[in-house]
């Protein structure tokens, strides 16, 4: 079954169990939970869980009255005293968890010092808000030694019980290194006055084991102090700890906790940790520099840049990047001409957020000069400049001398979206700089709104070489549906097109094709006469490519007319594209056929007609069947429109497929159509004479587990009850829960002989819901432990029948909802197997 | 049973004690260079685990040196795939995480065992100077999470969380919805499994090569069952927050995140009454809405001031997308790739602990809604159920001895 579908289902269950009223008023819900906590008080793991999940589901119902929430606790904490099991026992301690009070207290505090209850006990009691639970752990310290006693402390600490202050520091001491490890945790957690003096008076003498418990709590104190307003404090402590001799990782806690509770005063140790020895230190310390604000800091960070070696340059750059503060502008600047290349792109990339006018340059230089990461940085801080007058510095960088670098910079332009930039882009586009010109015609192509495309169209007749009207062409062809209707996207096209050189007018002439406006249509039938060959070709290919089939006579009769080959293979290529488009395609597609004299061309329309209606592609396509040198196109086209049949009319589809395979000399058409026909085939073929056994479970295993027991069915010589399956067949499945009786996580199984002429090889072709597990003649073929919902041929196996009769055994698993399988045995390419036999015995 | 299981810890955790007190607590003086490798190890080598660990094996900057579980088959697994990589047989395979995290040469650790470990793990590795890369759900409880995120800004630690479908699978969402496409986002539906509940398996015998009692770590004493070792442990509550926190931190992580509320909470959960509120539903202080279950749109469906999305009836992929820049992942190699990155610039990834522990504490609140079937009011500055203080106790669990978190 699907699992959304699954989960679905299981919270809307869960709604219901949880939303609908107790079935009966109070005094019948303490009866049922008398009975339950009956079965609780001997339960073990193992025995049925039913009366649990009823007590859980009553002691949470009860906690939304107080007078039963009272009365359930009272006989939660009778029935704790009474419980013969350990399990019980836990059971009744996780439900005072939840419902609880004061008076749950001493029975709980009694299992304190059990070594098998502590925990539980400590469980209930842990959250408990009323003091009395801090008392009794309190209490239970004394009582307690070794891991249970480490237990308690550590509730203690959870909690952070400060009374127990005094309790928790002399087990500092303690000769138990686990003990004073977890009084360090609980002192720390607890985090007061009291609690990080005793915490420092112990730490120099403490083991080495100790110490960093110690001062793990400190720092948690600390934190505390700094996030309730009391930076003073807890800087004291973080200056202890920031020291030469305290280890690396709590110096670093030290010093971000400097960084965080006196930022200014942290600055010169943060710049000592940056220049020190360290690499971890130094790395943390400039991850911690942010919390220092200000133009000084800035200055005093950037200037620690020259003397870093490159790895520590990489993390300062990108942390003076994050401040954005262009007081380090110079240093980052100088960084862009290191000798590594990393530093030089992290300083290309600060440069992004804290650069001014100043950068574009430098900037626009590395992104003219440089490939690969570099470049990318370089590109990215153009696009991302604020400060000062950026777009007018970029378009004044357009018209220098260095092209590479003029280039960079319309390329910014661009990506700025810096519409105000049109004008001057616009001059570039016909200059004298070929690159620069090209770069200027993409950047106008994004640019151009509804306003401005027409500037950029009345350049094209300006333009002569070959690349710049292949870019124009790019240019305008994306900008135009900004210009709106098609109407509209013609009219400065048109205008163009009456005073352009023969260099631009297939250029204009393609475009006009692209806007499927009459005007252009008109344009566009004039131009197929032109003197000019280029002209008329591209007027050709224009009308070829045309939106609709408006143009499908003027092609027809150039396919009749055309002297020239070229002219004819367009046009007949134009025509039969809109006979697919047109009202009468079995008549255009005739039509062509005849028109083509050539083999090549009878192939064009044939390789066309695959996508043709067909009913009529049918009866076209055939005849060319027995023409050998045509066969082949025919062939393939047929295979595609029995593709887009089968869903239709399967019958003709599969007829048209196997008359191709008896025909098709080529393995690649004959491939195709063996895979089209096995899809048409799908669901045929599929065995439906079975007997099943089942549905079996096993009590708390669920379906994927079951997946893996092994039921009677699979045991050898067991006696099992198989039955001849009459229900819940289908015409290619079975329906498991019509056929063997429902169920949420069981398994059935069915069973079938099937008989082969001859050894040989073959597949089986399986679909599920939910897993399945094959055997055949007692060896697992294939199994898939899966939830999932049923379709056909879901899983492929590859299996040797035996000459006679084979056995086979399938094992379905059902998770929930729907549970069917289907079955059948093909082919090992899957085509029809035929001459088996089935019968279940 | 129980007999054998508590000798057996004991033993284990002195045996753990000698080689914690041996091992030097001092963070390596190796250099940390850019052009550096980064040393790991692999905590919890179960399916899941094996996946990260693989996933990191394919990174050229990256050297593993260790794995560690308490099922000896799926150490051996995992060490095995170390090994073949190398071409060597150097990986060490430890039982105990704890003999791990003392080795001075490990920079960063991936934690996949099961939720239940995760933050005692974290945090003593955090605390000892490495960077941790953690599967979701990242916490058992609201607390654990905080606690995690405290632990690592203490130490200036990397964290990033592990749920990679946030971004890789859903930001198509994320541009849609925040790009404007339906135009202000009010309502999410989230289509992930429900929560977990008591686990009542029955008792068998426990395996020679699995360290029973440790697996159960700080978890309340059970038996042993074999689907809990498998994967099979998210339907319980002493281990997991089912559906919710396991699909649930893709699902809830994803909507929160299109939402643009993942550095938030709600301010009040509604468990399913069967009338008014058909589903569990959260609501932000915005007054934007997310619902567990239904929707139309499969895991996730989202509805705005001007259309849904999905769009009803048609494929995903057939709506163009806004032209907005998200940040994202850094560096190469999707989450996995985002984390190195981070480690070596000492940056946030994608999956900070701090947004991470917001949708696993969204996931949390769902659960104890529906556990406790009650309204609750969520304060998400403060992190406190407002005006319920024994929904509160959910919000944490006191382990089992002698577990905490650093």
């Amino acid at each position: 079954m699907n699992k959304r579908i699954t989960m679905v289902l299981l919270i809307l269950g869960l709604a219901m169990s949880f939303s609908a009223p107790l079935q009966a008023d109070e005094a019948e819900s303490l009866t049922r939970l008398d009975q339950a906590l009956k079965a609780v008080s001997t339960y073990e793991y193992g025995k049925d869980s039913a009366p649990l999940t009823l007590a859980e589901q009553l002691v949470v119902e009860a906690a939304k009255s107080p007078a039963q929430r009272a009365v359930v606790e009272e006989r939660l904490i009778r029935s704790l005293g009474a419980a013969a099991t350990r399990d019980g026992k836990e059971f009744l301690c996780r439900q005072l968890f939840t419902i609880g009070t004061e008076r749950s207290v001493p029975a709980l505090e009694a299992l304190l010092t059990d070594p098998e209850l502590s925990h539980i006990a400590r469980f209930a009691l842990g959250r408990n808000e009323s003091p009395a639970a801090g008392q009794a752990l309190q209490r239970a310290l004394g009582k307690t030694s070794g891991p249970i006693q480490v237990g308690i402390i550590n509730t203690l600490g959870l909690r952070r019980f400060e009374p127990a202050i005094p309790d928790l520091k002399p087990l500092l001491g303690s000769r138990d290194a686990e003990v004073a490890q977890a009084a360090a945790a609980a002192l720390g957690a607890i985090g007061s006055a009291d609690a990080v003096k005793a915490l420092q008076a112990v730490r120099a003498k403490a083991p080495e084991a100790v110490q960093r418990h110690i001062d793990n709590g400190l720092l948690t104190s600390a934190d505390r102090f700094l996030a309730t307003g009391n930076p003073a404090d807890a800087a004291k402590i973080y200056e202890a700890m920031y020291v030469p001799t305290q280890t690396l990782n709590f110096r670093i806690a030290a010093l971000r906790g400097l960084a965080a509770a006196r930022p200014e005063k942290a600055l010169p140790q943060i710049l000592e940790a940056i220049r020190g020895a360290d690499p971890k230190l130094r790395a943390a310390a400039i991850s911690f520099s942010a919390g220092a604000t200000g133009t000084e800091a800035t200055r005093a960070l950037a200037g620690l840049l020259p003397a870093l070696a490159p790895d520590g340059q990489q993390l300062l750059l990108g942390a003076l990047g994050t401040r954005g503060d262009s007081t380090a502008m110079p240093a980052v600047l100088a960084c862009v001409q290191s000798g590594d290349p990393a530093v030089r792109t992290a300083a290309c990339t600060a440069l992004g957020t804290l650069g001014d006018t100043s950068a574009v340059t430098v900037l626009l230089r590395v992104a003219a000069n440089t490939t690969g990461g570099e470049q990318v940085a370089a590109r990215a801080s153009l696009v991302q400049l604020k400060r000062g007058d950026i777009e007018g510095t970029l378009i004044r960088a357009c018209a220098g001398d260095e092209p590479k670098v003029a280039v960079e910079a319309v390329r910014a332009l661009a990506s700025r979206r810096a519409t105000v930039a049109f004008k001057e882009l616009l001059k570039l586009a016909t200059g004298r700089e070929a690159t620069v010109r090209r770069e200027a015609i993409r950047a106008l192509g994004i640019l151009a709104e509804a306003r401005s495309l027409p500037d950029l169209i009345a350049v094209i007749p300006q333009l002569q070489e070959t690349e710049d009207l292949s870019s124009v062409e790019d240019a305008v062809a994306v900008a135009l549906p900004r210009l709106g209707q098609p109407v509209e996207q013609a009219a400065p096209l048109l205008v163009a097109l009456e005073r352009a050189p023969v260099a631009a007018r297939p250029v204009l002439l393609r475009l006009l094709g692209v806007t499927g406006a009459p005007g252009a249509l008109t344009a566009l039938r004039t131009a197929i006469k032109d003197s000019n060959a280029t002209v008329a070709e591209a007027a050709v290919r224009a009308l070829a490519e045309w939106p609709d089939a408006a143009p499908a006579d003027d092609l027809l009769e150039l396919v009749q007319s055309t002297t020239v080959p070229a002219t004819k293979v367009i046009a007949l290529r134009g025509y039969v594209r809109m006979a697919a488009l047109g009202k009468n395609p079995g008549a255009m597609y005739a039509r062509a056929l005849k028109l083509a004299e050539r083999p090549e061309d009878k192939k064009l329309v044939l390789s066309s007609l695959g996508t043709a209606d067909p009913g009529q592609a049918f009866q076209l396509v055939e005849p060319y069947l027995k023409d050998e040198g045509l066969k082949s196109e025919a062939a393939l086209a047929l295979v595609q429109i029995a593709d887009r049949l089968r869903q239709t009319d399967t019958g003709r589809a599969k007829a048209v497929l196997k008359q191709v395979l008896a025909i098709a000399p080529e393995p690649p058409i004959r491939q195709r159509a063996q895979e089209v026909l096995n899809e048409a085939e799908a669901l045929d073929g599929h065995i439906l004479d079975w007997v099943g056994a089942g549905p079996y479970s096993e009590k708390d295993k669920e379906w994927r587990a079951l997946f893996d027991v092994v039921f009677p069915p699979e045991q050898p010589n067991a006696e099992v009850k198989w039955v001849k399956l009459t229900k819940g067949l289908g015409t290619w499945d079975v329906n498991l829960g019509d056929a063997l009786g429902g169920g949420d996580n069981v398994v059935g199984y069915v069973r079938t002989g099937v008989w082969s002429a001859a050894a040989r090889e073959a597949r089986l072709e399986l679909g599920s819901d939910d897993g399945i597990k094959a055997w055949l003649n007692g060896k697992v073929v294939h199994a898939n432990n899966t939830d999932r919902g049923l379709t056909a041929r879901q899983d492929i196996a590859k299996i040797a029948l035996r000459e006679g009769w084979n056995e086979l055994l399938l094992k379905v698993t059902n998770a929930g909802g729907g549970w069917a399988f289907s079955c059948r045995i093909r082919q090992p390419d899957g085509s029809e197997l035929e001459g088996l036999k089935f019968e279940a015995k | 049973m129980s007999k054998q299981s508590r000798i057996s810890r004991r033993t284990f955790l002195a045996r753990a004690a000698v080689g914690a007190c041996a091992a030097p607590w001092l963070l390596p003086a190796r250099a940390a260079g850019a052009n550096d490798r980064i040393v790991m190890a692999g905590i919890g080598m179960g399916g899941q685990g094996r996946g990260d660990l693989g996933a990191f094996l394919g990174f050229k900057e990256v050297q593993v040196v260790a794995v560690c579980d308490v099922v000896g088959r799926h150490r051996a697994m995992a060490k095995d795939m170390v090994d073949r990589t190398y071409g060597n047989t150097d990986c060490r395979a430890y039982e105990h995480f704890r003999e791990v995290l003392a080795r001075p040469d490990i920079d960063a650790v991936l934690i996949a065992t099961p939720d239940h470990w995760h933050a005692i793990i974290a945090t003593e590795a955090l605390m000892l100077g490495k960077d941790v890369y953690c599967e979701k759900p990242e916490s058992l409880t609201v607390r654990q999470g905080r606690t995690m995120t405290q632990v690592a800004r203490r130490y200036g630690r990397v964290f990033s969380g592990g749920s990679q479908r946030v971004w890789e699978d859903y930001n198509w969402f994320h541009k849609m919805v925040r790009g404007g496409a339906i135009g202000e986002v009010r309502e999410a539906w989230v289509n992930v499994g429900g929560p977990s509940e008591a686990c009542y398996l029955p008792p068998v015998p426990t395996p020679p090569d699995v360290n029973w009692d440790m697996w159960l770590g700080p978890a309340p004493w059970r038996p042993f069952h074999p689907s809990l070792i498998t994967g099979g442990f998210r339907p319980y509550r002493d281990y997991s927050g089912g559906g919710m926190t396991d699909w649930g931190c893709h699902g809830f992580g994803g909507a929160l995140f299109t939402c643009n509320l993942h550095q938030t909470g709600p301010i009040e959960i509604i468990p399913p009454d069967g009338k008014d509120h058909p589903q569990l539903t959260y609501v932000f202080a915005n007054g934007v809405r997310i619902y567990h279950g239904g929707g139309w749109g499969g895991l996730l469906s989202f509805k705005g001031t001007r259309g849904e999305l999905p769009a009803r009836g048609k494929e995903v992929k057939e709506q163009p997308l806004p032209d907005i820049q998200i940040p994202n992942y850094r560096g190469k190699g999707g989450i996995f790739g985002d984390f190195l990155y981070c480690v070596r610039t000492r940056e946030r990834p994608f999956r900070d602990i701090e947004i991470a522990h917001r949708t696993a504490t969204h996931s949390h609140l769902g659960n104890i809604a529906y556990w406790l079937n009650r309204r609750l009011k969520w304060d998400p500055v403060k992190e406190e159920i407002i005006g319920d203080p024994e929904a509160s106790r959910w919000l944490d669990r006191p382990m089992r001895e002698p577990w905490r978190l650093a």
